[in-house]
């Protein structure tokens, strides 16, 4: 992946789309988790066209894959800021049947899609990405306080949701 | 972390899904876009001009209406706004400056301004003989803001704003107080400072003059 830095930096459209092959549908695995089918992909689009136009900021000190995933979940988390989404605490939509996935990771990102979205940003940046309540804070604009309350949430529903299945 | 966030994070961390066709045409089409410029950096590269353009303001404002007078040995003074006629007081010596007065020291307020007589031809250029002289005009009614400042041996500078108003509105009591702060703090032998009503100053500087002539 590497090799196309250098062609994509110069503009090379065979190149960009080329990554855009290769990472797309991993960073669409990410923007899932966030949004539904249809924001998510315009949310990668959007993180795309950020990832093709700023290749210059890309430092080479950290990979070049976490760096795209970072700028992929930013994205989601813009959309999802734009859309004044995060004070949502409703459940959104019914899950089917457990047993009507192909794999365990299509329920669990179907269970997770029906989290208010507040909660289901809080929940992927803690438990997936890895950040604390303190950088989920900034990044939310909210208070840390709120990140953990929202957790806490999150995981209750979520639990529940496993358990009456 | 608990272990439904384990469980979550090592189903989901690696999952993928396909986008559609038109995601990658999105792209395409956002790439051939000349970006767009954000108001932030347009505002950011218009701010040197507006504040060329305040300062440009700000000097169109206030430059007209005051003047600043250095009276120095031999030197002619021009006071073109003045009204006539000019009288000039030449104080003996020690004439102290006493902006801090109380009300029963003045006269009481005038009138209306009356229209200033434009009398100015040989009167304004004034043969000066001492730096110890200032100017005054007995003869000027209105009340006009003026920026007194001397040293201790005398009244030495008279700023005056040459705009007759009967108040002194915010905009110019501000830049008055502004101008006497950057003068006593690049003239260290200011003594006395302040901005004052013309009539008054011109009626206490005449009362304490008066006291000191013989």
């Amino acid at each position: 992946m590497e090799h196309l830095l250098g062609p994509c930096r110069a503009g090379n459209r065979k190149a960009q789309k080329a990554l855009y092959d290769l990472m797309s549908p991993v960073l669409l695995g990410i923007c899932l988790r966030y949004l539904k089918r249809e924001e998510a992909e315009e949310a990668l689009s959007n993180a795309f066209i950020k990832i093709l136009t700023r290749l210059d900021k890309y430092d080479g000190l950290g990979s070049f894959e976490g760096w795209m995933k970072r700028i992929t979940v930013r994205e989601c988390l813009t959309y999802i800021r734009l859309k004044k989404d995060l004070d949502q605490t409703d459940w959104e939509g019914d899950l089917p049947a457990a047993n009507s996935f192909s794999s365990e990771a299509d329920h669990l990102m179907a269970l997770i899609q029906t989290l208010p979205p507040g909660y289901r940003a809080v929940f992927n940046l803690f438990a997936i990405e890895g950040f604390n309540h303190n950088e989920i804070a900034e990044m939310l604009a909210i208070s840390p306080g709120t990140s953990k309350s929202q957790l806490s949430k999150a995981r209750k529903l979520l639990q529940e949701r496993l358990n009456n299945e | 972390m608990n272990k439904l966030d384990q469980h979550f994070k090592t189903t989901l961390e690696g999952h993928t899904a396909t986008p559609s066709s038109n995601v990658w045409e999105k792209v395409n089409i956002g790439l051939s876009e000349k970006p767009a410029r954000s108001p932030w950096r347009i505002i950011r590269n218009l701010a040197p001009y507006a504040a060329v353009a305040s300062v440009v303001l700000a000097i169109a404002l206030f430059y007209p209406s005051t003047r600043t007078i250095e009276v120095s040995p031999g030197q002619n003074i021009a006071l073109p706004e003045m009204p006539t006629p000019i009288k000039v007081i030449q104080p003996t010596e020690n004439v102290p400056v006493d902006l801090d007065l109380a009300a029963s020291d003045f006269p009481a307020p005038t009138p209306s301004p009356k229209k200033i007589r434009r009398e100015v031809e040989s009167v304004l250029e004034l043969p000066l003989h001492s730096p110890k002289q200032i100017a005054t005009n007995s003869s000027f009614e209105s009340v006009q803001p003026m920026l007194v400042y001397g040293k201790a041996s005398a009244i030495e500078y008279i700023e005056p704003s040459f705009a007759l108003v009967e108040n002194v509105s915010d905009a110019v009591g501000s830049w008055l107080g502004k101008r006497a702060r950057t003068l006593s703090e690049n003239t260290t032998d200011v003594v006395a400072i302040g901005v004052v009503n013309w009539e008054k100053t011109k009626h206490t500087l005449n009362q304490k003059i008066a006291t000191l002539t013989p």
